[in-house]
């Protein structure tokens, strides 16, 4: 006979728990304010009648610093900056560039410039590279790559020319919201638990197996993918990782090599599969918290 | 040996008649005695509604809004790349609405392929909404919104057009206004049936009990907070005294259905936060 799992209704919450009362909350249309001192910022607009009213145009919170207004909506998609790391996943091959979806409002653009070519060496494009490309990266193809310049209409260009960068073989992408990556120096972790990961600021977060030599040569330009077997091991390592950046992305804690590593410790007494209930998953989520604050006060006695 | 069939030949008889002709045509009168509806509801009461939104997780922003037996369901995608490269518009960003009705969503059993009325209430949904978004925020954009019908009891067009705003919000999409709306029947200079159901939508003419050739159906789409009218839709015969006065009502209705709508997405908001306040 199979077991059954038979759990309490414990994630069920009543209406007037939310009630928190402190933040003011509007929709669009509403007026924020009838007074024309504010300046207005994001996420509000005026008519330009006579009556100068200010209103809402998303829903959310308002925020005000000083005289300006904003109204911060609390789903909003990837805008990217000079010098983040994104992954992405290849949606068209152009004429000397690919079209990438990286979870912003428009597709950013990878120019057959900005990759490297295998050879290795840099050297010029030739029409033979124009016709290659579909042989190196192709449609439905994940890549990582960092966004050396914004456009002025918001489209991100982006390049893979250091090794770190290039074409993704074998791992697991996980998608959370890109306000839950915490902006660090280094988005590229070996994990002590035997995986790597990497934490792109557009909420995309690639787990896959550490390469132990480094495999990369110089000459292939990041495009070869080892198809080699994952023992079963490193597999269950990066179930667990995936299941526990779900758990924290659930309760939205941010999410960065330590918060990562803390609730990987904090799983270890519980099978992977066991992760996806809700009464494990807060749990693991509280004492990650937990230990997050520690390490804090432990940083600040010194 | 059989015959080889051939596909553009219907094998139904030449001539058929739908089975509902047959039966007997029941003599509606819309009201009773005691001036009620079938329902139990009087000329000005609406339904009770239900409305709720992200009930789709895995798209940008959904809405799921029902009146007793209609319900319908919406989802918004993007704002994303532009698709069509012809309907290219460099400064503004581009809606997309399509409007299906589930095979299901009535009694008679629908059609796979969209009809002309399913184009027709798409583009009703589009003009209703496209005014409440703010499109030149969003240069060289698209933004999906596709709204399912699930069960049809009348009043579907005011259902949707609620729902798609909804959802428009819930996707951090910016906008003027929220959009609602309402319809009414015109029975009679006198008798404006608020929010009818199918039966009451198309139901026949009795000549005998009154005269008045006012006949009709009018659905207005409202921004409330800022008192704009988006569109409206009025079929049938109507004068035009009593077209104003059935919009004036249309515009009551749907201004009454605005806090509805906002304590809906101050919910949603409160939700969400209380979520992160805990994590933290």
């Amino acid at each position: 006979m199979s077991n059954i799992t038979i759990r309490l209704p414990s994630t069920r919450r009543t209406q007037n728990q939310y009630e928190t009362g402190t933040s003011y909350l509007v929709t669009p249309g509403d007026v924020i304010t009838e007074d024309t001192d504010y300046m207005r910022g994001h996420g509000t607009y005026c008519t330009g009648d006579a009556d100068d009213k200010l209103y809402s145009s998303v829903a959310g919170v308002v925020e005000r610093i000083n005289k300006l207004i904003c109204v911060r909506a609390l789903k909003s998609r990837y805008t990217g900056e000079v010098g983040d790391i994104v992954v992405g996943r290849v949606k068209e091959v152009q004429q000397k560039r690919w079209k990438i979806e990286t979870n912003s409002r428009l597709d950013s653009i990878l120019q057959l410039s900005s990759v490297n070519l295998p050879g290795g060496e840099l050297r010029r494009r030739s029409a033979t590279d124009e016709l290659n490309m579909r042989s190196y990266l192709n449609e439905g193809d994940l890549i990582s790559a960092e966004v050396p310049q914004v456009n002025v209409d918001g489209i991100l260009s982006l390049h893979t020319r250091s090794l770190r960068y290039g074409k993704l073989s074998q791992g697991c992408l996980v998608i959370v919201s890109p306000s839950l990556i915490k902006r660090r120096k280094n988005h590229i972790h070996n994990l002590s638990c035997g995986a790597s990961i990497i934490l792109a600021n557009n909420g995309y977060i690639w787990i896959y197996t550490t390469q132990h030599s480094s495999q990369t040569e110089e000459g292939d330009g990041g495009f070869i993918i080892s198809n080699e077997s994952i023992p079963i091991e490193d597999r269950e390592i990066i179930c667990r990782l995936r299941n526990c950046i779900k758990c924290l992305a659930k309760r939205s804690v941010v999410l960065y090599d330590t918060s990562i590593l803390y609730a990987y410790e904090a799983s270890m007494s519980y099978k992977v599969k066991q992760l996806l209930d809700d009464e494990v998953c807060d749990e693991i989520v509280n004492k990650t918290i937990y230990l997050l604050q520690q390490a804090n006060v432990g940083n600040s006695e010194y | 040996m059989t015959m080889p069939t051939d596909s553009r030949r219907l094998p139904a008889p030449d001539i058929s008649y739908n089975a509902k002709l047959f039966t007997e045509i029941e003599k509606l009168s819309l009201l009773d005695d005691e001036e009620k509806r079938a329902d139990g509801r009087y000329v000005t009461q609406p339904r009770d509604v239900f409305l709720q939104c992200g009930v789709i997780t895995q798209a940008k922003g959904s809405a799921y809004f029902e009146m007793n037996k209609t319900k319908v369901i919406c989802s918004v995608y993007g704002p994303k790349d532009i698709e069509m490269r012809e309907e290219f518009q460099i400064n503004k960003g581009k809606l997309k609405c399509e409007l299906k009705y589930a095979p299901y969503s009535s009694p008679k059993h629908g059609d796979h392929i969209p009809g002309a009325s399913d184009v027709e209430k798409s583009d009703i949904l589009l003009e209703a909404i496209s005014s409440g978004v703010c499109l030149q925020r969003y240069p060289k954009s698209q933004i999906d919104v596709y709204v399912i019908v699930l069960e049809d009891d009348g009043s579907v067009m005011p259902a949707a057009i609620t729902a798609a705003s909804v959802a428009l919000v819930d996707a951090g999409i910016e906008m003027y206004d929220v959009i609602t709306a309402s319809s009414i029947r015109i029975a009679g200079q006198d008798t404006f049936i608020i929010d009818p159901t199918s039966s009451e939508e198309f139901s026949p003419l009795n000549l005998e009990k009154s005269n008045d050739l006012n006949q009709g159906m009018v659905m207005v789409a409202l921004l409330p907070s800022i008192n704009q009218v988006s569109s409206v839709v009025s079929s049938g015969h109507l004068e035009c005294n009593v077209l104003q006065e059935a919009i004036r009502s249309c515009r009551y209705s749907a201004q009454n259905l605005h806090s509805i709508v906002r304590k809906c997405l101050v919910n949603s908001l409160k939700k969400i936060l209380k979520q992160r306040n805990t994590a933290k």
